[in-house]
């Protein structure tokens, strides 16, 4: 598999901070893979993923998606990649299907075309009874999945995913887990950031462990768990390599 | 195009469905004009329109306190009270009822006040005659005694009591007067025989001589040779009878209706141009300073949209859309500016209709000059929009965007001289006013409902307006750039 996304010597610090949050990254992310970007709070991941996505600059080092140059032509990647927030990012006095429809709009979306593709996401993350209900009215579930959708609509090559499954209940997040895991087959690159390990143990190809700015770990996650004595699972890698100590 | 479409269209179902916002944008406005309109109109009659109670206490029962009381009965404004119930007024009842907050005014004529009056009187007749003025310890006592008081309740505004207290003023002269001719009338006899007499006949007897001089040349320069050569006029006086005394007293009759027989005569009227037709009323002045007020209080939901946006991921996720903030931005300006221009619609139909029925004024008129008005709201409308995207992008939280966004407007809209005329503030802060965008709109509209101006005169506020636009959606745009 070609390297989809490159980058090297990746530095980034705030302005007013001296301390660098990201402290010369060297990363290869491939065509199709499902990729888990995982770490501690503070970590990185965010910042990393928001670098990518063109929504931050960087003091040093380069990255290439697709090509692209992201520190000259970010903008040259926003048809490409489809980006799910950590946070609600809807309208929540639109209804969940105006909502869709207008993030398909941005993306050039209109007439057949459009209602075609809001009905079919809607369909997918079954939301169908609950499609003109205000953003605002609806359950976290419900939030959560329409906030997924919102950022496929214009079905993306690329999709980075911000922790999708934060405080949804279980039915919701096994729809959102089998409906990635379809994207993934489908051809679609998925980078993902995760505090559930298991979640990133089940769906990842591989995965990418940070701390500190500094990549720690890096590998499939049977490579990880074979790398580390008495592990029998990637939650304890992660924590024999992050430590026990609380992060804030 | 079709994403400034779609952003206008989500703009636009946001803005109808936040219904707190829409009360903030359309109603509290309208509320706000009928209330202050109505209470500036209500304070403006209660001045000169309706009738305002008054207690009075005549403790003089002679023709001073007669005299001020038929001159409040007759004025008008005023709705004379003597007694409460079945109790007539006294000085300690009157001073209570107002105390009490159940009236507003008082007035009690002391005792003896037309004696004490006329002798003042007649120390001002001695003083003219340079008689001997040097007053007794008792004339004094009489000299420096209350003849009037008026007893406010300490609420009053400073307003009503000056105009109260020059009403009271007006019609006291009148009557002083009188008394003053009327001790001189009596006076007068006695001071004749003494002083005045002599110069007096001697001043009459020189004009007669000037007088015939005058009257003969006049005569031989027109008839000519026609004035017989001998014609003399009789030089010698005759004998003249100064009876002046019996004369006056006979030609000036007291007249009780003289004091609204002004000699001057002082008409109000409003500087206008010739062409003018609009007068200027509470009406032509509130309608626009209100409409500005409103149109800026977009900053509300227009900063909070934004706020949202950045702080709920949708701001993000926008990022990473195909789309430039400079559309973005777009749809929701063409949006809040129909909100602003929809605003200004219905602070006008208040005022050529709403106003009108409820309070009974005078209708709002347009003026003459549509282009210069269609501009001048324009222009307002997007310098109200510039002024919550500053807002909205440099505030980090709602409720800092809405308190301050608030104040601000309230500052502005205060410099702008939406409560009090510009010109009635202290010099410094005149100066100030000058930066107020707020003041730049009020100006253009009152130029155009009130001075009925055109495009000419409000040309530089336009460019103020447009200006102040121009670098607030550049401060958004360069400050979305800048924050990657």
């Amino acid at each position: 598999m070609s390297a989809i996304i490159t980058i090297s010597n990746l530095k980034k610090s705030y302005k007013g901070n001296p301390d660098e949050i990201l402290k010369g990254i060297n990363l290869e992310i491939h065509e199709g893979e499902f990729f888990g970007l995982l770490g501690p709070n503070a970590a990185g991941k965010t910042t990393l993923l928001s670098i990518i996505c063109g929504l931050l600059s960087f003091s040093e080092g380069s990255v290439m998606v697709k090509n692209i140059d992201i520190g000259k032509h970010y903008r040259r990647l926003n048809p490409i990649i489809g980006l799910i927030p950590q946070e609600i990012a809807l309208y929540p006095t639109l209804t969940v299907k105006e909502n869709i429809a207008f993030f398909g709009e941005m993306h050039g979306l209109s007439g057949k075309a459009l209602r075609d593709a809001v009905s079919h996401y809607i369909e997918v993350v079954k939301l169908e009874h609950h499609a003109n209900k205000r953003i605002s009215n609806c359950s976290g579930g419900i939030k959560r999945r329409a906030n997924l959708v919102a950022g496929l609509i214009h079905n993306p090559e690329i999709i980075f995913l911000d922790e999708p499954t934060l405080g949804v209940d279980a039915q919701s997040m096994n729809l959102i887990y089998d409906y990635l895991i379809h994207l993934n087959g489908s051809g679609k690159t998925i980078i993902y950031t995760t505090h559930y390990m298991k979640e990133a143990e089940t769906m990842c190809n591989r995965v990418t462990i940070i701390d500190d700015g500094t990549i720690i770990a890096n590998g499939t996650p049977t490579e990880l768990i074979a790398a580390n004595d008495a592990c029998n699972d990637l939650g304890q890698v992660f924590l024999k390599l992050t430590g026990r100590e609380l992060r804030d | 195009m079709k994403q400034l479409r779609a952003i206008i269209r989500k703009e636009f179902i946001q803005i109808i469905r936040d219904i707190p916002g829409l009360i903030i944008l359309f109603l509290m406005p309208l509320i706000l004009i009928f209330a202050v309109t109505g209470t500036q109109d209500n304070a403006f009659k209660k001045l000169y329109d309706n009738k305002a109670d008054i207690l009075f206490v005549n403790n003089d029962n002679e023709y001073l306190g007669k005299s001020i009381e038929d001159g409040l009965n007759k004025s008008g404004y005023f709705h004379v009270i003597k007694q409460i119930g079945n109790t007539a007024l006294d000085t300690t009842m009157a001073q209570r009822e107002i105390v009490a907050g159940n009236y507003q005014v008082g007035i009690v004529v002391q005792k003896d006040a037309t004696q004490r009056a006329k002798a003042k009187a007649i120390r001002r007749i001695q003083k003219s005659f340079a008689n001997d003025t040097t007053p007794t310890s008792a004339d004094l006592e009489t000299l420096q005694t209350d003849n009037v008081s008026i007893y406010f309740d300490p609420t009053t505004r400073d307003s009503y009591k000056n105009a109260v207290t020059s009403s009271l003023q007006r019609l006291v002269q009148s009557v002083e007067i009188k008394i003053i001719l009327n001790t001189f009338f009596e006076a007068l006899p006695a001071q004749l025989n003494t002083q005045l007499q002599p110069p007096i006949k001697n001043y009459l007897l020189g004009q007669l001589k000037v007088m015939e001089q005058v009257f003969t040349d006049e005569l031989k320069k027109r008839m000519g040779n026609n004035l017989p050569s001998d014609f003399k006029i009789d030089a010698q006086p005759r004998e003249v009878k100064f009876d002046l005394t019996e004369d006056l007293r006979k030609g000036i009759k007291f007249n009780d209706n003289l004091e609204n027989d002004n000699l001057i005569l002082i008409a109000q009227r409003n500087a206008q141009s010739e062409n003018a037709v609009i007068k200027p009323t509470l009406v032509q002045n509130n309608v626009p300073a209100f409409a500005l007020f409103a149109m800026f209080f977009i900053v509300i939901p227009l900063a909070g949209s934004m706020l949202t946006e950045r702080n709920e991921g949708t701001y993000n996720r926008i990022r990473t859309l195909p789309v430039t903030y400079f559309t973005i931005l777009w749809g929701k300006i063409v949006v809040y500016a129909a909100i602003c221009l929809l605003q200004l619609a219905l602070m006008i139909l208040a005022g050529m209709y709403f106003l009108p029925l409820i309070y009974g004024m005078t209708p709002l008129e347009l003026g003459s000059n549509h282009l210069a008005l269609i501009l001048a709201a324009l222009a307002s409308a997007f310098a109200a929009i510039g002024f919550g995207l500053l807002v909205g992008t440099f505030a980090s939280t709602q409720s800092q965007a809405g308190i301050f966004g608030s104040f601000m407007v309230l500052i502005l809209a205060i410099l702008g001289g939406i409560f009090l005329p510009v010109y009635m503030m202290p010099k410094p802060l005149q100066l100030v006013s000058i930066i107020s965008p707020l003041r730049w709109g009020i100006d253009s509209f009152l130029d155009i409902f009130v001075r009925e101006a055109g495009l000419k005169v409000i040309a530089l506020n336009l460019i103020r307006l447009t200006l102040f636009f121009v670098v607030a959606f550049m401060c958004a745009i360069l400050t979305f750039v800048r924050r990657k």
